[in-house]
């Protein structure tokens, strides 16, 4: 099979991801606008937030045109590399905000952890693809769940907490779709709440901390809390319409900190308020129902899994970093796919998304 | 089927987003939107220094200073420790006091909080260097009102003290904060709208550190304008010294122009105390004091002026024909009216006097008879042509009026009918009569100027601009009963065994009248008033003696001390 064209792709998945971007773009320049020079030049951070989505559309058309099914093949290969790669920051990465997290190819830094998300996706479909007629078994089961672990525990000893959490849904996604034994995924959930003391022991202090600050923001209002509160009162300002776009004044006078990055929709709702908020969550909204779509009409079982770890991927982050940003769940890390600045994340969602569009033109009639 | 369910969950996600979305951005705008402003709007208050208080010649009494106040924003410290350490080697505080300090600055960490105040200029400069290595030490400067002359005229001058809420619900819409220090009392009271100056303010946009992003608006302050005082501050630091560890008031006033050149009372205060706030176990020492220390005696004691008013018994009987200045009555020491006999305060008796005599010796008799036939009434209206009994005006709060008697007042007050004993009492200036060292001074300056009474007054300038509005008004009495008075006056002092020969000097010709008044308790209040030079008189003087004892033998002496002072001063040559 090389290069089988049964489909077009599907245009309203693609038309929906090039808003995202656009939204990408948008907020990028307003988070990072330093009005404080006068016609200053435009900052840097959004040209490269450009050229990463460039980057990332051109791996999304090449993935959406190629065979994904060929693509595992090296399924194994990349996330063995990948792994390479997190082994080596541990021992050699350069510290940032105090956890091992980049590595620099060339000009760029590239975040291995973010490409996991992918390549631990790929690992995953090879595997249940292989065990397809023994999904319902103990030793697939347990076998899926080695595969994540490595990845996982390099992770979170970077520590990159919110990125090694994001694996289990992953995981235990992919294990529901194609048909695992529920009665073990109900036992996993049961032993992990029983050992929650252990990981406790486990947590770094910072982590900890934001988890207690999650719980009561005020024990720190302006350490570990303050993000949380000056988020929450960015995104409550702005109300039904918002302050409109470049006026946001919690931003622009920088009250709210990692406004680019983790902290991107506190921009987009003081600024576009409640309405640019839903648009924005309708358009990811837009993106998983097209995605559902694709699990559902996946013509095998590697096309489903690759498709069910995606949706779960970017559905789960956007979940877990919208309600962060309005305070209903602990900081911990993800970024909205695709928006919060990031080439690896943009890149890797975008590659992420080129598989599914590949699957469903694959599976079309 | 799994596929649905993993719909559900998604969707159910969804739904929690939007649900919370809604709580965050529709439900709880209003609260958020405030703290939003809250976060970028700050105004910063610009304290206008209120203005300087002058004396006659221009020196400053009354001023502000720059006071220096170390503080820090907590959230731009990087080491509290090490912080503490360096302010407390440098200040010489305990490194506790300070740490506990600016751990209270966590709960408004963008705002700057005082760790120490008023640290004077040596420790200012060195928090300044230290601030380089420190950032969040700040030193910010403020106003702080200086005593040049501690206690001198403090009774006179007033203090300060912080407007408290309900005076601010009142006065809010005047211009004034509500940690402002407004006038208590004094000059510093009666003047408080133009020495306050209004305050200035400007709101800023402040970014994250809370530093000033952009300037949103200004007002400058206006400093408070200075006032310029009547009195001569080395007089006034010399009757201030007389009446130490005594009780009393001395006042001297230019008797043609109501000016006064020294207003002085005892006990006094610190005005100091005041307004720091390291102080306050003394200010309540001063408010529980039982010689009430910031009751200013010359203006809001009133006590019977005893034999000082006979010269306005004197004049009455003059202006109304009673006596002419030949008459003569004889003093045997004690006259008697009905069955009770009234002792002069010689027992031997006067002898034979006519009125200047009369006056010399304070015949107490004389004046009794005087008094009879006069009458109370005329009496009365005498007194008030003399402005006993009500308020002089003059320009600064809280002066009495005294009591002026007459036969209608006791028939009010009493419902009983004047007795004809009252009027002897009366005429010698005890009894139901009360008035202030104040009016004293005006009553004696009639005699000084030849005929007017005159409105006293401290403030000459405001802000550079005149204000003194001087006031004379002719009592139409003739110009011999004052002329005879004065005689009679000029023979107290001068004459061989007058009553105010203590009050003699070598330099000027002085005249007055000494006067004891008599108290429920056993010592005595001592008075003198008096004028001097005779001719072309400068000075009015008056000194109450509060429970002084020997009556205005030693209220003469100091009343001679303070107007040898006066000439020496120069204050006593020829007019410009």
């Amino acid at each position: 099979m090389i290069f089988a064209r049964r489909g077009m792709l599907d245009k309203v998945m693609v038309s929906t991801v090039m808003l995202i971007a656009l939204c990408s773009i948008l907020f990028a320049y307003s988070a990072t606008l330093d009005r404080g020079d006068e016609g200053g030049d435009l900052s840097s951070l959004v040209m490269r937030q450009g050229i990463w989505i460039f980057v990332g559309f051109v791996f999304l058309f090449l993935i959406a045109n190629s065979n994904y099914l060929k693509v595992l093949n090296f399924a194994y290969l990349l996330y063995a590399l990948n792994l390479a790669a997190l082994l080596f920051l541990l021992f050699f990465g350069g510290e940032r905000y105090g956890a091992r997290r980049w590595i620099a190819v060339g000009p760029v830094s590239l975040q291995p952890s973010e490409f996991v998300k992918i390549t631990v996706i790929l690992a995953l479909a090879a595997f249940v693809g292989e065990r397809r007629e023994k999904m319902r078994s103990l030793k697939t089961y347990l076998g899926a769940i080695l595969i994540v672990m490595p990845a996982a525990a390099l992770i979170f000893l970077q520590p990159d907490l919110g990125t090694a959490l994001v694996l289990a849904p992953i995981l235990f996604s992919i294990l529901f779709i194609c048909g695992a034994k529920i009665r073990y995924m109900l036992l996993t959930a049961a032993g992990v709440v029983a050992s929650m003391p252990v990981f406790w022991g486990l947590l770094k202090d910072y982590q900890k901390s934001r988890l207690m600050v999650f719980i009561n923001p005020n024990i720190d209002p302006l350490g570990a809390g303050y993000t949380i509160i000056q988020s929450k009162i960015a995104i409550g300002s702005g109300g039904l319409f918002g302050k409109g776009w470049l006026n946001g004044t919690q931003s622009y006078l920088k009250f709210l900190p990692e406004r680019h990055t983790d902290f991107i929709f506190s921009v987009i709702g003081e600024e576009w308020g409640f309405l640019g908020a839903i648009f924005l969550i309708s358009l990811f909204a837009i993106l998983i129902a097209r995605g559902i779509r694709v699990i559902d009409a996946a013509d095998n079982i590697y096309g489903r899994a690759i498709a069910t770890g995606v949706i779960t991927l970017i559905a789960f982050q956007m979940f877990v970093n919208i309600s962060m940003t309005i305070g209903i769940m602990p900081v911990v890390g993800l970024p909205l796919p695709m928006i919060s600045y990031g080439g690896s994340n943009t890149i890797a969602t975008l590659i992420g998304i080129g598989f599914l569009l590949s699957i469903g033109r694959q599976a079309r009639r | 089927m799994r596929i649905r369910v993993f719909t559900l969950i998604l969707a159910f996600c969804m739904i929690v987003l939007v649900g919370s979305l809604c709580r965050t951005q529709l439900f709880m705008y209003e609260r958020f939107r405030t703290m939003s402003e809250g976060n970028r709007l700050k105004v910063v208050p610009l304290m206008a220094p209120r203005g300087t208080i002058f004396d006659s010649s221009g020196r400053a009494l009354v001023k502000d200073v720059l006071s220096f106040n170390v503080s820090v924003i907590y959230s731009r410290i990087k080491d509290v420790e090490s912080l503490a350490e360096d302010v407390s080697r440098l200040l010489d505080t305990p490194r506790e006091e300070l740490l506990e300090k600016i751990k209270k600055g966590r709960g408004q960490a963008y705002r700057p909080v005082t760790i120490a105040s008023d640290v004077g200029v040596e420790n200012a400069i060195h928090v300044e260097e230290a601030s380089m290595d420190h950032p969040g030490l700040l030193l910010e400067v403020s106003a702080k009102r200086e005593y040049i002359y501690g206690t001198t005229a403090a009774n006179m001058l007033g203090y300060l003290g912080l407007l408290n809420r309900s005076e601010f619900n009142r006065l809010k819409h005047y211009g004034y904060r509500i940690n402002d220090l407004v006038g208590r009392s004094g000059i510093e009271k009666q003047y408080d709208d133009y020495l306050r100056g209004s305050h200035g303010g400007k709101q800023v946009e402040v970014d994250y550190r809370g530093q000033e992003a952009t300037i949103l608006g200004l007002k400058e302050p206006v400093p408070g304008k200075d006032v310029q005082l009547t009195i001569d501050i080395d007089l006034q630091k010399f009757c201030d010294g007389l009446l130490t560890d005594k009780r009393g008031a001395i006042v001297v006033m230019d008797p043609y122009t109501g000016a006064i050149l020294a207003m002085a009372s005892s006990p006094t205060y610190d005005p100091a105390i005041f307004i720091d706030s390291r102080r306050n176990e003394e200010v309540k020492q001063i408010l529980y004091d039982n010689e009430y220390p910031l009751l200013n005696r010359a203006i809001s004691g009133a006590y019977p002026p005893g034999s000082v008013f006979k010269v306005v018994v004197a004049s009455a009987a003059l202006e109304e024909g009673v006596v002419t200045p030949e008459t003569v009555f004889s003093c045997s020491g004690s006259l008697k009216l009905g069955r009770r006999t009234f002792h002069c305060w010689k027992k031997d008796g006067h002898g034979e006097q006519s009125l200047k005599e009369a006056i010399k010796n304070s015949c107490n008799v004389f004046f009794w008879r005087l008094g009879m036939l006069l009458g109370v009434d005329n009496i009365a209206k005498y007194a008030e042509k003399f402005g006993i009994g009500s308020r002089t005006g003059i320009d600064v709060p809280g002066e009495v009026s005294g009591n002026l008697p007459s036969s209608e007042w006791k028939k009010k007050r009493f419902k009983e009918k004047w007795y004809k004993g009252e009027t002897l009492n009366y005429a010698v200036g005890q009894g139901y009569l009360i008035t202030s060292p104040l009016q004293v001074a005006r009553m004696m300056s009639v005699f000084a100027n030849g005929g007017a009474l005159v409105t006293p007054y401290l403030v000459s300038e405001v802000g550079g601009v005149p204000v003194a509005d001087e006031e004379r008004v002719g009592l139409d009495i003739s110009p011999e009963t004052i002329e005879i008075v004065r005689e009679g006056l000029k023979k107290v002092v001068n004459d061989r065994r007058g009553t105010g020969m203590k009050a003699k000097l070598k330099d000027v010709v002085v005249a007055g009248k000494t006067g004891t008044a008599q108290t429920s308790k056993s010592k005595n209040h001592g008075w003198f008033a008096g004028f001097a030079p005779f001719e072309d008189t400068r000075i009015t003087v008056v000194i109450f003696d509060e429970y002084g004892g020997k009556g205005g033998y030693y209220a003469a002496g100091t009343g001679g001390k303070v107007i040898q002072k006066a000439y020496d001063l120069g204050l006593l040559g020829e007019r410009e």
